[in-house]
């Protein structure tokens, strides 16, 4: 017997795919959460009646559930077996009530002007930049895109290149998760904000029971939580007045500065081109030696964060595509000379291609350019495009700071070399500095964290690509892990260098805590822990 | 937000994207009426990659109906129609829509009665 609730939709044999068409297609059966009730009680009611049926059902059949997300990941963690819950239409978020917070955090937050927010952890990330800007506020960081789901944003680490705050999951306060058919958490820090009264309003306006949590090596876990601790419900997060961003980007020749920059031990510091002091750091990097060579190898980017007032001149709308900060538009392009099977091998015609593409996008002169959060982290222009035959691939390599320049030498060596033998990379490079996390299996691990980006059309060559890059890697004594959300590297033996063992094991301890049935792990593990060793 | 009016708007779009020689695909959504007075048609705009909506066109032809949206909760939110290059409509897809965003209610329940086994 299917679960049965007047908010439940069931939808048969729907087809699933991630939106980069990346995974392979599943079909399964989508309940989608319908709330429609007259008031907003009744409809957080029927959010969580609804959420509980399928839980439940769950639970009975033991049969493994996931939460679709917004499909944004191109790894296999929100890859679905036969079930999904989706939470679409749950869509709220609003501050925090007064007595959730403690008195302390309460006077903190008043001094810093840190304003809590409860949201539904369903909503998109560009949703919750467009309703957070109505509001006068805005998140402390997000991702270079913004089609993810707040809940599938911090499962996987998604997060940008901010050198202060860090990524996304490290300005959450709290997480609600369902963890079984009869029980919620509320997860946060020891010596957290929250109070019992969050717990218990929760409890009462979803209509099941919430026991607050105050746990660090929980919290820890829960923050990066890869899908697999439960229905993540509703997450509370930190926000700061609304602010925009201040971004200057500078081309630079193969033989320019940018290398020092990204060898010093201070990489916010080292790049005299800018405005000092940066709160964001960001490289965009020609895969190849332009041709011709005297157009630009990298772009700078660097941006400030600056007090909003409607200043003119800031683009507040996502709409302008010249600031975009994802490689994704650059793809589109590729796709043709792949789908026309140009011989690829040395090809200088691909240098040329690659070289005006980036060229076109990221401009031949330095320039300078205002937005807020979530118009310069706007969509990509290639959401709706059929990549098929093609594949959209992004593999994202995460090194300590201190190792940035040899490991992006290496990365570059080893496409260079690919290339002659055969092995030609279609895409472009992004490379970004994120502040550290204490979150177990947060990919922003050391205190500086550099992340390189290969974002790419799904060769049937790049496999071996990439390949080569974690060998040569390896080979260069340059430890590295993977973004939980992009192309699968985080090997147990990866995993085991890159966070260490006692990490692994609390993250695991903490999923235990919080699911303590093999069968409940069972049902809310995602594919990725198998292949991780984390399961 | 998309507003049902948006959404049908957005349909319009599919329907300016065929030429004369092509096809003309009528796109109806279930549970709508429609307003007779309020009829729009969009070009591809001059100026870049949108369209330029105007009233007072209308088709009184087609070739093709879809009735869309039926599995859709709250409408349709995105229409896309690609045609191959004998101008006939080869794939229409479309997106539903999600209803607007709200808030929380603004003084927190303070207790909670346990949900019933059978909803």
């Amino acid at each position: 017997m299917p679960p049965q609730h007047p908010a439940l939709k069931a939808h048969l044999n729907e087809e699933w795919r991630d939106i980069h068409f990346a995974n392979d297609e599943v079909r399964c059966t989508r309940y989608e959460v319908v709330p429609s009730a007259g008031t907003v009680e009744g409809q957080l009611a029927e959010v969580g009646g609804a959420v509980l049926a399928v839980v439940r059902d769950a639970f009975d059949t033991n049969q493994p559930l996931r939460v679709p997300g917004g499909r944004w990941s191109l790894s296999n963690i929100g890859r679905p077996h036969s079930s999904l819950l989706d939470l679409s239409n749950y869509r709220r978020i609003g501050p925090v009530a007064s007595p959730w917070l403690t008195p302390a955090y309460r006077a903190t937050a008043q001094h810093t002007g840190v304003d809590p927010m409860l949201i539904a952890a369903g909503i998109t990330i560009n949703v919750v930049h467009r309703e957070l800007a109505a509001a006068g506020r805005a998140l402390k960081t997000s991702g270079a895109s913004d089609g993810q789901t707040f809940a599938g944003a911090i499962a996987t680490g998604t997060h940008g290149a901010d050198l202060k705050v860090g990524a996304l999951h490290d300005t959450v306060l709290a997480l609600h998760l369902v963890v079984s058919p009869t029980r919620s958490v509320l997860v946060q820090a020891a010596g957290g904000a929250l109070t019992q009264a969050a717990a218990d309003s929760l409890a009462g306006w979803f209509g099941m029971p919430c026991d607050l949590l105050s746990d660090n090596q929980l919290f820890r876990a829960a923050r990066v939580h890869l899908g697999s601790l439960g229905i993540v419900l509703n997450v509370i997060v930190e926000t700061v007045p609304l602010y925009y961003l201040s971004r200057e980007r500078t081309p630079q020749l193969e033989g320019a500065s940018w290398r020092a920059v990204l060898s010093s031990r201070d990489p916010s510091k080292a790049n005299a081109l800018h405005s000092t002091d940066p709160d964001y750091l960001q490289f965009i990097v020609n895969p190849y030696l332009p041709l011709p060579e005297t157009d630009p190898r990298v772009w700078l980017i660097s941006m400030r964060k600056l007090a909003f007032s409607a200043q003119p001149g800031v683009v507040t709308t996502p709409t302008d595509v010249s600031l975009k900060s994802d490689l994704a538009d650059f793809l589109p392009t590729l796709v043709s000379f792949y789908e026309h099977n140009i011989e690829l091998p040395s090809n200088p015609v691909l240098r040329n291609v690659t070289t005006a593409q980036l060229r076109g996008i990221y401009g031949a002169s330095a320039s300078a350019e205002s937005a807020l959060p979530g118009a310069m982290f706007g969509p990509p222009d290639f959401l709706g495009i059929d990549f098929r035959p093609a594949r959209g691939a992004s593999a994202e390599y995460v090194l300590d700071a201190a190792q940035a320049r040899l490991g992006v030498q290496t990365i570059l060596d080893t496409l260079a070399a690919q290339a002659v033998a055969g092995h030609q990379y279609l895409g472009g490079i992004g490379v970004r500095f994120v502040k550290g996390s204490d979150a177990w299996l947060a990919p922003n691990a050391k205190p500086i964290n550099c992340f390189v980006e290969l974002q790419s059309i799904h060769t049937t060559e790049l496999p071996a690509i990439h390949t080569a890059i974690g060998n040569a890697l390896r080979g260069a004594g340059i430890p590295h892990a993977g973004h939980w959300g992009q192309w699968f590297m985080n090997t147990p033996e990866v995993a085991a260098q890159w966070w260490g063992q006692t990490a692994i094991e609390s993250w695991r301890a903490a999923r235990a805590d919080l699911l303590p049935s093999a069968a409940a792990r069972s049902i809310f593990a995602s594919p990725i822990l198998s292949a991780a060793g984390l399961a | 937000m998309d507003t049902p009016l948006k959404s049908a708007h957005a349909l319009l779009i599919g329907l300016a994207l065929l030429p004369g020689c092509g096809q003309v695909v009528a796109i109806r959504l279930p549970h709508a009426d429609p307003n007779a007075n309020a009829s729009y048609a969009c070009e591809p705009s001059s100026a870049g990659a949108s369209f330029d909506c105007k009233s007072h066109r209308e088709f009184h032809q087609y070739d093709r109906v879809l009735d869309a949206g039926n599995e859709c909760s709250f409408g349709i939110a995105h229409v896309y129609v690609q045609t191959n290059w004998h101008g006939n409509v080869t794939l229409i897809q479309y997106v539903c829509n999600t209803p607007p965003v709200g808030g929380f209610p603004a003084v927190p329940s303070t207790s909670w009665t346990p949900p019933s086994k059978s909803p």
